[in-house]
């Protein structure tokens, strides 16, 4: 075999997470709660917002499928730990040029030297590595539409059927969805051994392979982190809105005290902390990969310990008020225990808070994980994330001409997230909260 | 009203001394002080005898929570807890790694903070009420809608970017205005300016939508179909009853973080070169100076606790039910 099973921890957790999320929303799929999301799918905005969120979701889950390489093996060198969104991408992967150059461009933004001729000094661009085809261009991108064309007819008309049986399904947008994921997928990899789509970085990769290849970094610290902190959230607030008393006053003055350090300077303590910590021990890590992902993880704990206050309160708050409601005083009445009041009155008519914020905060932590890594604390340098493209790349505005395209890239693969998934909020919203 | 307040106070004083002890924990307990010596001094073969000399410069050369080389009292002041932590309460700061005098060091940074945190804050809540209230009066046509899909878009876009292109687009292109810098006179507002719009237009989307959520709930009451039927003008209902009655939420969020504008913004800040307090952190982390992380964040603390405090205060006098609770 020249490639083996490589498994880092985060990915588990991340599979741990994915397959428990697809699966209780497969036994509840009967349930009022789960009809109301499937509602939001019956909207434009909500099916276009989802469908962009799966799309991420997808390129994140490919690449947490890593490998371990033992005999170089399609452009990669022996010890690498590639993932199966790596072999898709794999010219993108394997072709790194010297340094800059502009998107589709076939020779480097910078030269490399100069020749003195009679008419003066003549900059020599070198050409790049990749074999770029700059007359073609127009004929090529043609033809990947053509191609993602074939491919969205096919598909509709496999499942055109199935459509028209859906009432109220908005096809319009799917179709049109669907045509835009698969012409950029399509684009991506029939492009990929002959240009550059978004050019190259300072130290020469793609730029479109790093930011697909943050995608992942982003999702798995948000989605590891609403793991950590979502049991304290719901367990304590839980307790503390329904039992009251000196648990209340307990568990108050533990999420009081710990809101009231400013959340991003105990982010940074902890973080400075633990740096020295993994810089000390640095033996413990048997590649830099796995301390990257060590320090990744860290990172999502710091930040479940320091995110998980707001959500508790909330939750202690709506607890107290459905606790005093009459349905609730009844069930006490008749004998139910707490535990199963708990769960069966209480529990889903906070369900809907729960998701919500859930949500709200794991798009405002793929925001923080760029703030955080310019500010120094965030993920490890050689990690692959939008906050480090931003990081290395601000300063190269300064330049003229200016180098805007891993920045430029960066803040659209960021920014075409965080707006599905507030406008999948704001849909999900009205389904769930009807009356606000 | 004077044992409310000293009852929020006692309540307060608890909250502090936890956070002391977690930060003490955090900084002394994961790594010792011989960690963070060799880290300062660099190498990995440092002397024994350079650490020593590094931590009693420092002073770091103290026992954790108990001295037994002294007698008395001196046993436990003689500790680096009580030398870290609890002389943080006399705001005795002690010196930075780097052998300057934390306490100066914050006296002279704190202004420029509070001079962009300010007038950013003030001009961002006028502008995000003002946004809201418009949005209210024109509810259910499309200016509402495109306005509710303009606030997600301001959202999602990340604060960096909004610093990065302003600083690009009006400083740089256009050169209205400096890149980055600073002057300790009424000169500083040219430096100021760029800074504070961004600052202002970064917190437009989400603003703007909070605010919307307090007046809508405030519009759909009975004091307002009163108001209505009476025959007041829709004007006239927004300005004198919702705009009103809404304050209430609103100064709770303001007064809270009022205190808390002398710690300045650790973004804006550092990529306009404002040597404001934000800077300093970030300079010190970038540093790996924990001994000024450690006072900010008890610094933080502390002044966020104060406008808890205000709050409680605020809110006590502008509805006397709290008190009585």
């Amino acid at each position: 075999m020249s490639v083996t099973p490589y498994f880092l921890i985060t990915d588990i957790l991340y599979f741990i997470l994915l397959i428990g999320g697809i699966l209780s929303s497969w036994i509840f799929r009967k349930s009022r709660f789960m009809q109301q999301i499937k509602a939001t799918l019956f909207t434009a905005k909500g099916l276009a917002a989802f469908m962009i969120i799966s799309c991420y979701f997808m390129i994140a889950t490919l690449d947490s499928v890593h490998l371990y390489v033992n005999k170089p093996v399609m452009g990669f060198s022996r010890g690498d730990v590639i993932s199966a969104l790596d072999i898709l991408l794999k010219d993108e992967a394997t072709i790194t040029e010297k340094t800059y150059s502009m998107p589709f461009a076939s020779h480097q933004f910078t030269a490399d030297s100069y020749q003195v001729t009679n008419k003066g000094t003549k900059w020599i661009y070198p050409t790049l590595k990749i074999h770029t085809d700059e007359t073609n261009l127009a004929l090529n991108l043609l033809y990947s539409i053509l191609v993602s064309g074939l491919i969205l007819a096919i598909i509709f008309l496999l499942l055109r059927k199935k459509i028209k049986n859906i009432y109220n399904f908005p096809t319009k947008t799917f179709c049109f969805m669907l045509g835009f994921i698969i012409f950029c997928i399509t684009c991506t990899v029939l492009l990929q051994g002959y240009y550059h789509i978004l050019g190259t970085d300072k130290v020469g990769n793609d730029v479109l392979y790093v930011s697909l290849k943050s995608v992942r970094t982003a999702i798995l610290l948000g989605s590891i982190t609403v793991l950590i902190m979502l049991p304290f959230a719901v367990f304590l607030g839980l307790a503390a809105g329904f039992w009251g008393g000196f648990i209340d006053d307990t568990i108050q003055f533990i999420y009081t005290t710990l809101s009231s350090i400013p959340s991003v300077l105990l982010i940074v303590a902890m973080v400075m902390v633990l740096q020295i910590y993994i810089e000390r021990h640095g033996h413990l890590f048997a590649t830099m990969m796995m301390r990257a992902d060590v320090r990744l993880l860290l990172l999502c704990i710091i930040l479940g310990i320091t995110s998980w206050t707001n959500l508790c309160r909330v939750l202690r708050a709506e607890t107290f008020k459905i606790r005093e409601l009459e349905y609730v005083q009844a069930a006490r009445m008749l004998g139910t225990s707490s535990v199963k009041i708990l769960l069966r009155h209480i529990l889903p008519n906070i369900m809907h808070i729960i998701l919500i914020t859930v949500i709200l905060d794991f798009s405002l932590l793929v925001l923080a994980e760029a703030v955080l890594t310019y500010v120094g604390v965030g993920v490890d340098p050689t990690t692959f994330s939008w906050g480090n493209m931003i990081d290395a790349a601000r300063m190269e505005l300064a330049r003229t001409p200016a180098v805007w395209w891993p920045i430029a890239s960066a803040f659209t693969f960021m920014f075409l997230f965080i707006l599905a998934i507030n406008v999948y909020v704001d849909v999900l919203r009205d389904k769930l909260e009807p009356e606000s | 009203m004077s044992r409310y307040i000293l009852k929020r106070i006692l309540y307060v004083l608890p909250i502090l001394l936890l956070v002391n002890i977690i930060t003490f924990f955090l900084f002394f307990a994961i790594n010792s002080p011989d960690d963070i010596a060799r880290a300062h001094l660099g190498d990995k073969h440092v002397s024994q005898a350079q650490i020593a000399d590094w931590k009693s410069a420092y002073g770091y050369n103290y026992p954790m929570l108990i001295n037994k080389n002294k007698q008395g009292i001196a046993q436990v002041t003689q500790t680096l807890f009580f030398q870290k932590s609890i002389m943080l309460f006399t705001f005795h700061f002690g010196i930075s790694d780097s052998g300057r005098s934390i306490a100066a060091d914050i006296k002279q940074r704190m202004w420029p903070s509070f001079a962009l945190a300010l007038p950013t804050l003030l001009v961002g809540l006028l502008l995000n009420i003002t946004f809201a209230l418009l949005l209210i009066y024109y509810r259910q046509s499309y200016l509402e809608i495109s306005g509710l899909i303009l606030c997600i878009v301001l959202m999602s876009i990340s604060p960096l970017f909004y610093i990065i292109s302003g600083q690009y687009v009006i400083a740089k292109l256009f050169q209205w205005l400096p890149i980055s810098g600073y002057e300790a006179s009424f000169q500083a507002w040219r430096y100021l300016l760029l800074p504070m719009i961004i600052g202002v237009v970064s917190g437009i989307g989400a603003g703007t939508r909070w605010y919307r959520t307090i007046f809508i709930e405030e519009r759909y009451k009975d004091y307002v179909k009163t108001a209505q039927a009476k025959g007041l003008s829709e004007v006239a209902i927004l300005f004198r009853h919702i705009l009103r009655n809404g304050m209430l939420p609103i100064l709770t969020g303001v007064v809270v973080i009022i205190p808390s504008l002398f710690l300045g913004s650790l973004l804006l800040e550092s990529f306009f070169g404002i040597p404001g307090l934000g800077s300093y952190t970030i300079d010190a982390i970038n540093q790996q100076d924990f001994a000024i992380v450690r006072v900010m964040v008890f610094l933080g603390t502390l002044l966020y606790v104060i406008g808890l405090l205000l709050t409680d205060i605020s809110y006590s006098i502008a509805d006397p039910r709290v008190r009585l609770s």
